[in-house]
């Protein structure tokens, strides 16, 4: 596995997306509309403004985040339907493992940066004056937005790649894609009024099971299973 | 053998309980056009897929380059170029875009990758399409294109599966001169799977005929043609009169190894080519009355379909 291959695959999964410019920018308006909608609901219910407002941003950018990269990853397998390259591009000298972080990496920036972006800019209106200080110094809900969330994400989006990879981008491969955001979301949905020892302890216990199911998936998938199942 | 560049040996292989390989054995001399013929589901697609490391054979053994395909270094695999049924383009990238991905990939410095995409683009006539998305080409242009991207890293064998399928005329002969371009100037050996007789045997060397994964026959196509080098010719009669004297004399003859008479036609099986002269001169001397004289070629599609139809043959039998 070379970093060049990487870049390589996730620079084509880059161009291949945002090659689809409306359904593109359709899907981060229909992510950041129920990004906005589902955090106002859920955070409605707290009385205190203040956790109120932590817990806001947090399911804010997890629930954006979360939807952003399962729409992109749909449109991933749609795209891989249609254009079956596939065989093609498991021919070349590149490793499964290259292939797999490739296009999680393009999932992964195409759905992290545009909901941190939006993230900030909430965030610094809602803490200012001291925006500023609370990024250098990210409170317990900045813990989850800045470091934890994205390492969680991009192992939520290895798994789901390598889910997609095992089923060939086929049709059943997009009800695999809603489940595991579901579960995801669903699991996100629990643990984001804060953080405590034992939700830290929860969120450190998935990212092991979703790195070491990203692991063993890759070591089990072969490049026949996939070619056979064209 | 040295001169080899593909070995394949004893190679079986079952796909869910069948058989789709059965002891297939052959070897690719280097620098040869190698094609492999055979109807649908001989087992053709699922051979070039052990070739290339995407499948696991059973039994047997498999070199490419001598080495076995499924632990080949980078090194080893920047040696084959390959174009898939399913050409391998994403149709919303551009032509640039396309093959500059597979350059990356191959490990083409950034400095030189620019100067070679723009010379495989000008090599099949695509230069000016590279700002054009793939999805606007035609069959014939996405083949092309398909080419120039197996060829980016300059391989030393070339794969391809049915390069000229649904390609229209003009398409078809662009291909097919191109790949022989392509093995006569760069030496490039070139495997080719296909099912399209014509196509083969006007730029293959060599072939193998397969059937429900068996080799049925293999061999340099000239000796297959022509086996032990016999000329076949069809001669006309301008008088039905002339048949018994002309029966007379071809029986003494000895270059002639067999002949047939129909109605006003002889067909006369000759010893080989040289002999043809000395035929005319004696038809001649016998004033035989000939209205016209026919070399008879075998194709490959005579030589292909009795194969096939010989095996169904046997098969009903």
């Amino acid at each position: 596995m070379r970093f060049n291959d990487i870049v390589a695959v996730a620079k084509r999964e880059l161009l291949v997306i945002t090659n689809y410019r409306f359904l593109f920018l359709f899907t981060y308006l229909v992510s950041f509309y129920v990004g906005t909608y589902l955090s106002m609901a859920y955070t409605n219910l707290i009385p205190d403004p203040q956790i109120r407002i932590d817990t806001y941003l947090a399911f804010f950018f997890l629930s954006t985040e979360i939807v952003f990269s399962w729409a992109l990853s749909t449109l991933q397998v749609q795209d891989y339907m249609r254009q079956r390259c596939m065989e093609t591009i498991l021919a070349t000298p590149l490793s499964l493992a290259s292939i797999l972080l490739g296009k999680s990496l393009a999932i992964f920036i195409l759905s992290y940066i545009p909901s941190l972006f939006c993230v900030i800019i909430v965030f610094l209106q809602a803490n200012w004056p001291l925006g500023l200080a609370t990024l250098i110094f990210p409170s317990s809900v900045g813990w989850i937005l800045f470091f934890i969330s994205p390492v969680l994400l991009f192992g939520t989006i290895c798994v789901n790649t390598l889910l997609l990879m095992y089923l060939n981008h086929s049709m059943g491969s997009l009800i695999v894609n809603f489940i595991v955001y579901l579960l995801i979301f669903r699991s996100g949905a629990h643990s984001s009024f804060g953080i405590s020892p034992a939700i830290l302890g929860s969120y450190i216990l998935g990212l092991i099971c979703v790195f070491l199911l990203s692991y063993i998936g890759l070591k089990c998938l072969r490049k026949e299973r996939i070619v056979l199942a064209l | 053998m040295e001169n080899t560049i593909i070995e394949v040996k004893h190679v079986t292989k079952s796909l869910g309980g069948r058989t789709v390989l059965s002891d297939i054995n052959f070897q690719v001399p280097n620098g040869s056009v190698f094609g492999i013929l055979g109807p649908n589901g001989s087992g053709k697609t699922t051979l070039l897929r052990i070739l290339l490391g995407l499948i696991v054979h059973d039994t047997g053994e498999v070199k490419v380059l001598g080495q076995n395909p499924l632990s080949m270094t980078r090194e080893d695999k920047n040696g084959i170029g390959f174009v898939l049924e399913d050409h391998g383009l994403n149709e919303r990238l551009t032509a640039y875009q396309n093959i500059d991905f597979f350059a990356q990939v191959y490990g083409l410095a950034k400095e030189k990758r620019r100067d070679r995409i723009l010379e495989m683009l000008d090599k099949v006539d695509l230069s000016s399409y590279r700002k054009k998305p793939v999805g606007t080409f035609s069959k014939g242009m996405k083949q092309r294109l398909s080419l120039a991207r197996a060829l980016i890293h300059e391989p030393r064998i070339l794969f391809l599966d049915e390069p000229t399928s649904n390609l229209d005329p003009e398409g078809t002969v662009y291909i097919r001169n191109l790949i022989l371009r392509l093995s006569r100037e760069a030496g490039i050996t070139i495997y080719i799977n296909s099912h399209d007789l014509d196509e083969v045997e006007r730029i293959c060397t060599r072939i193998v005929i397969m059937k429900h994964g068996n080799i049925m026959l293999q061999g340099a196509i000239a000796d297959l043609l022509r086996p032990n080098n016999q000329t076949t010719l069809e001669v006309k009669l301008e008088k039905s009169k002339a048949i018994p004297k002309l029966a007379n004399l071809l029986s003494s003859l000895s270059y002639v190894t067999h002949f047939k008479i129909e109605k006003d036609v002889a067909f006369i099986e000759l010893i080989d080519d040289p002999s043809r002269l000395p035929l005319f001169n004696t038809l001649a001397q016998n004033s035989i009355p000939i209205k016209e004289i026919t070399q008879i070629k075998d194709s490959l599609e005579d030589l292909y379909i009795s194969i096939v139809k010989e095996e169904e043959h046997h098969e009903v039998q």
